[in-house]
């Protein structure tokens, strides 16, 4: 492993940390559920019990279970979309985790967001179809569907005032999300920035998935040989990032450093990878270049591992194609049998799986794996996980329409 | 590259230009027909506040939302489709314009370096409810997979990037009525970051059932419309390579959570290193377009600075939380 020396050391260059995490899933409400089921090689995926499943491929999800939302604590008058819930949880959790002030009424003019979410306050949008159809649409649900009305309720309960985007490029939405709040910090366009991925399970995007046949009819085994598509999940994931000397002087804890990253389309196709997995293995290589990190020095990949046929070959060639011999030397693992495939939340939840497995030592499994399969022949880490020194990781993510993104972690 | 070089990673210093535009509104299609609009009424939409409203609205109802009906999709595509979204008619059409505007010969090969960045507030809505309403109204089994697919929010920008072989960066801003300035608040960092020579970026949207029924119209400051702009940004060098002439620059942009301390105005006058710009916007004819708003008031900024305004010019959204501030291109 051939280190690099730390571009902190450097020049006054300005160096995106984390200092704080929130994640809401189907293995718990905060981190610590999150991290602990992850290692403990547990599944949330279980049954959906919030609505009807009749004519799907399959009942199962990655649902939040047990969920409770308390509007009061968020300075609302009810409860927003459940999406939206999600996301100010998570958000508490990554703003509280920091240390950061921020509450509203004071706006913090440096502190921003970056968001993501393929489908927005979708629970409110099957309401808000209902009344349509009946003709009576309700303006209200509407708004609370919008892309960004979950983002808006982030930005006036913490006094947001810094820079604000929010991506909808499918499932790399959330990992473009952490890339792009790690340029504001570095570019000096903000002290802070929050990136946080959101999305509710529905009726209408799982009945797409399922007769696109993305949903596998039995359970998700990525990079196993007898995979048949993914199951999809729900949740947020929140990261906060600030300035490496910013958060030194403050004391905060920093769980890793956001080194580079890049994103991409595939152009190529809406719904099959391009051949030989080019998109994907230009975008790795994109995010390494980025972040000036030889390829030697990965120590680990987290997966986007969908378990779909197409996709986890493509993947593993174009991780063998940049990494060469090195990918042969490390793990790569998908935790997508563990919470779902959470949409505009996995590429968040995955930087947080991936930052907890440089500071922890410890490779998240991907779970369900059974068969080998000549075509994906790497080390998935295998259903326990384990420990291992991990100093720098890639984490990367793909969706619907071609777009791809990664990005590279490293150690604090 | 080495770690001082990342370290020493910032802006380049080269400018960011404006190649080309493609159009598609109320009035028509082009900027030609937003800024006779403009001067034709005194100063509806143009430079300053808007007020009345233009002449070509003599004849359409004030209450009706605007549609694009000088444009047939057919006639504005690449390739043939079988099924598309209204949202990714328009925005392949208003991209159609924007490459033939800008002269770029886009059929030789690849593109791994020219991108996409477009902004939509809502995306594809109609498709949306046409997936919802066979799941609601028949059952999980009967959505169509077609339509699924092209209901995603990114699925414009995603078939802009096929038709053209667009394999660089390619991203969808949904932030509401700030995403056509997200879009090009992203493309800018995008090229001043060298991370593309090229992209196509600009808002686009669709006038649909849901989103008809479903806005408030008190405070939009407009009619509800469809349109689409895109811009073709290029780094200055890249377009001296190929010989493109630039209609303008883009020389600063600010998309804000918040609109306090003089807002985004004053964040990408600092971007651009401006102490001051007027504000220019489209016509009050071309209605409320929603994620489409600022990119057709960034291509007005543009077409008055072709026409000799000596600027700068600038795009600013009614709630100031997004600007985006345009400079007159001089041969250097």
């Amino acid at each position: 492993m051939s280190e690099v020396p730390s571009p902190k050391s450097e020049g006054g260059a300005r160096c995106p940390v984390i200092t704080g995490m929130g994640v809401v899933s189907a293995l718990g409400d905060d981190v610590p559920a999150f991290w602990q089921g992850l290692v403990g090689n547990r599944s949330g995926i279980a049954p959906i019990d919030r609505f009807e499943t009749e004519g799907l491929r399959n009942d199962l999800a990655g649902q939040v279970r047990d969920w409770a939302f308390d509007p009061d604590e968020f300075g609302l008058d009810e409860a927003p979309d459940l999406a939206a819930q999600f996301l100010l949880t998570a958000a508490a959790e990554a703003v509280g985790d920091a240390g950061l002030a921020l509450e509203p009424g004071c706006v913090a003019e440096r502190v921003g967001v970056v968001g993501a979410t393929n489908f927005g306050g979708a629970p409110s949008w099957e309401e808000y179809v209902a009344g349509l159809l009946e003709g009576q649409a309700a303006p209200e649900l509407f708004e609370e569907f919008g892309f960004h009305s979950g983002l808006e309720h982030l930005i006036s309960h913490f006094g947001l005032g810094g820079p604000v985007e929010l991506f909808s490029v499918a499932c790399a939405s959330g990992t473009a999300a952490v890339g792009a709040a790690a340029d504001a910090i570095r570019l000096g366009r903000a002290d802070a920035m929050l990136a946080a991925g959101f999305d509710a399970l529905a009726p209408t995007p799982l009945a797409g998935l399922s007769v696109l046949h993305t949903i596998t009819a039995e359970h998700i085994r990525p990079f196993s040989a007898d995979r048949s598509g993914t199951i999809f999940g729900e949740g947020s994931a929140v990261l906060v990032l600030e300035d490496y000397e910013a958060a030194t002087r403050r004391g905060a804890t920093i769980y890793g450093e956001v080194l580079g990253w890049a994103e991409n389309s595939n152009a190529y196709h809406l719904t099959a990878p391009d051949h030989e997995g080019a998109g994907m293995t230009r975008v790795v290589r994109s995010a390494l270049e980025d972040a000036a990190v030889a390829p030697e020095s990965i120590d680990y990949v987290n997966a986007h591992g969908t378990g779909t046929q197409p996709h986890d070959p493509a993947e593993t060639v174009a991780v063998k194609a940049v990494l060469g011999d090195r990918a042969y030397e490390i793990a790569m693992s998908s935790i997508k049998a563990a919470v779902g495939h959470m949409m505009g939340a996995a590429g968040a939840a995955e930087a947080i799986a991936t930052a907890k497995t440089i500071t922890e030592g410890v490779l998240p499994p991907t779970l369900n794996y059974r068969e080998p399969d000549p075509e994906c022949d790497l080390d998935y880490v295998p259903n326990e996980s384990r420990p291992a020194q991990v100093r720098r990781a890639l984490s990367i993510s793909a969706g619907i329409g071609g777009n791809n993104a990664c990005v590279v972690l490293g150690a604090p | 590259m080495t770690s001082s070089a990342r370290a020493g990673r910032a802006s380049s210093p080269d400018s960011i230009v404006i190649t080309g535009l493609g159009l598609i509104h109320g009035l028509g299609l082009g900027v030609s027909a937003l800024l006779e609009a403009v001067s034709g009424a005194g100063g509806a939409g143009g430079v300053g506040a808007g007020a009345a409203f233009a002449k070509a609205t003599a004849d359409k109802p004030a209450a009706e939302p605007v549609e694009c009906s000088d444009f047939e999709p057919e006639d504005y595509r690449e390739s043939s489709k079988t099924y598309l979204d209204r949202c990714s008619d328009l925005t392949l059409g208003a991209c159609y314009l924007a490459v033939r505007d800008a002269e770029l010969s886009w059929q030789d090969g690849e593109h791994p370096r020219w991108g996409v960045s477009l902004g939509t507030a809502y995306g594809c809505l109609e498709s949306m409810l046409n997936m919802s309403g066979r799941v609601q109204q028949k059952g999980m089994r009967f959505g169509s997979p077609v339509i699924f697919t092209h209901s995603f929010a990114n699925s414009p920008g995603a078939l802009a990037a096929i038709e053209y072989d667009l394999q660089g960066p390619c991203m969808t801003h949904c932030v509401g009525d700030l995403s056509g300035a997200a879009a090009l608040e992203y493309a800018l960092a995008v090229l001043r970051l060298g991370r593309a020579d090229l992209l196509l970026a600009g808002g686009v949207e669709a006038i649909s059932r849901p989103l008809l029924a479903g806005v408030e119209r008190d405070g939009l400051g407009g009619i509800p419309a469809e349109g689409a702009a895109i811009l073709v940004l290029e780094t200055a060098a890249h377009a001296a390579a190929r010989g493109a002439t630039p209609l303008a620059e883009l020389a600063g942009a600010a998309v804000l959570a918040g609109s306090g301390d003089g807002g985004a105005l004053a964040r990408a006058l600092g971007d651009a290193r401006a102490e001051s710009a007027e504000v220019a916007e489209a016509p009050v004819a071309c209605g409320h377009t929603f994620g489409a708003e600022l990119a057709l008031d960034a291509a007005v900024c543009v077409g008055l600075l072709t026409q000799g305004h000596q600027g700068p010019l600038a795009a600013v959204s009614r709630d100031g939380r997004a600007a985006l501030v345009f400079k007159r291109w001089d041969e250097r």
